[in-house]
């Protein structure tokens, strides 16, 4: 314990040491030292670095530089819009196929027995096999082409980076909470763009895009395959709802933005105040 | 109570003491145990704004002493407080 505040003590300004750590280590031999000593020290040593003039000089500038440099950023991006769209994916599979597939964990299920549901994380990552591949650079890039998106960008930007900022913008989540039928999964299917009508228009397509791609996908599947496994398995695709037409911009307003860069300003600033604590804290040994 | 500055004024205020010596007659007079870094945190301050200065150490263990303007600051707050405690006392007496 002795040896690890006496470690901790290294961490005062070095001005503080050179005028107290003598008979600061001096206290520390003298007395049985606990475990809240350790925080207490530590505590110590950061108030010695941050103190209220390096707070007023340093922290606070820093947090109001954090929020301007934030505010300028949220007025100068133009504001994204995310249109969602709400797939269902109904999953089964016989007890068959669990049969075969021994590195599964799957559960047998229903009153026969004679269904068995794959755990959700394998049905998401069966979904994003299926849907992923449905966005691929190709495609992307017939659509940029028809929809005549990015115009401005496309000036000033290969067409590669043009499709690497759409799948940056196209979102495939799971949802959260499975609700009812456990079979039942729900996949949040959106895309950001910064014209909220060509975000709801492009979402549209790469979701009904995704399912027939999807359903190949899997027709294909189920060709390769046995007559048996084709009839026990079954994955239904379902649309739950039309892609939405945001209202509102995607993301932080401006005022959540502008408390971040502060945060972040103010976090920065202190980083900046413990880093720089020695010099700032002269005085106190001078003085 | 258990403002740092002022016990550790409170404590000088009887006799020159170190830093141990300081932490132990807290603990005995207040109750309350201050840690290292909690007690020469206050003793940076205090030595910082005059109130209380270094006197002839004979080892690494460096004594201190209260200042005049020390005894004023502790003064004042004391006699603060005993008001508080006077009129918070009374009112308990009387509720």
């Amino acid at each position: 314990m002795r040896r690890i505040v006496r470690f901790l003590s290294r961490l005062y300004p070095s001005a503080w040491r050179r005028r107290y750590g003598a008979e600061f280590e001096a206290l520390l031999e003298d007395q049985t030292l606990r475990v809240r000593d350790i925080f207490d020290v530590l505590w110590g040593a950061f108030t010695m670095r941050v103190t209220l003039r390096s707070l007023l000089q340093i922290v606070l500038p820093c947090g109001l530089v954090g929020s301007l440099v934030a505010l300028m950023i949220a007025f100068s991006a133009p504001p994204r819009y995310m249109s969602e769209t709400v797939m269902k994916v109904t999953s089964r599979l016989n007890s068959r196929i669990c049969e075969d597939q021994n590195d599964v964990p799957m559960q047998l299920r229903g009153p026969s027995q004679g269904i068995c549901e794959e755990p959700p994380q394998f049905v998401d990552q069966r979904v994003s096999d299926l849907i992923r591949p449905a966005f691929d650079r190709a495609f992307l890039v017939s659509l940029i082409d028809e929809m005549n998106l990015y115009s401005v960008e496309r000036a000033r930007m290969p067409l590669d980076r043009l499709v690497d900022k759409m799948q940056a913008s196209i979102r495939l989540i799971p949802e959260k909470e499975v609700r009812g039928d456990s079979f039942v999964r729900g996949y949040d299917i959106g895309f950001e763009y910064s014209d909220p009508e060509v975000a709801q228009r492009v979402n549209r397509v790469l979701v009904h895009h995704a399912v027939d791609t999807s359903l190949k996908s899997m027709l294909g599947v189920r060709l390769a395959s046995s007559i048996a496994q084709q009839l026990s398995y079954r994955q239904v695709f379902k649309i739950e709802n039309d892609a939405s037409l945001p209202q509102t911009p995607a993301g932080l307003n401006w005022v959540e933005q502008g408390m971040v860069g502060l945060l972040a300003g103010l976090l920065g600033g202190l980083v900046l105040a413990v880093v720089i604590g020695s010099e700032s804290d002269s005085t106190v040994a001078e003085g | 109570m258990t403002d740092p500055s002022i016990l550790v004024l409170s404590s000088l205020a009887g006799s020159d003491k170190h830093g141990y010596a300081m932490m132990e007659d807290i603990e005995r007079f207040a109750g309350v145990r201050l840690g290292p870094g909690t007690l020469y945190g206050a003793i940076t301050r205090l030595e910082q704004r005059g109130w209380i200065a270094p006197v002839g150490a004979t080892d690494r263990r460096q004594p201190y002493t209260i200042t005049g303007a020390g005894r004023e600051y502790l003064q004042e707050n004391l006699t603060n407080l005993g008001r508080i405690v006077r009129a918070g006392l009374g009112r308990l007496e009387n509720a």
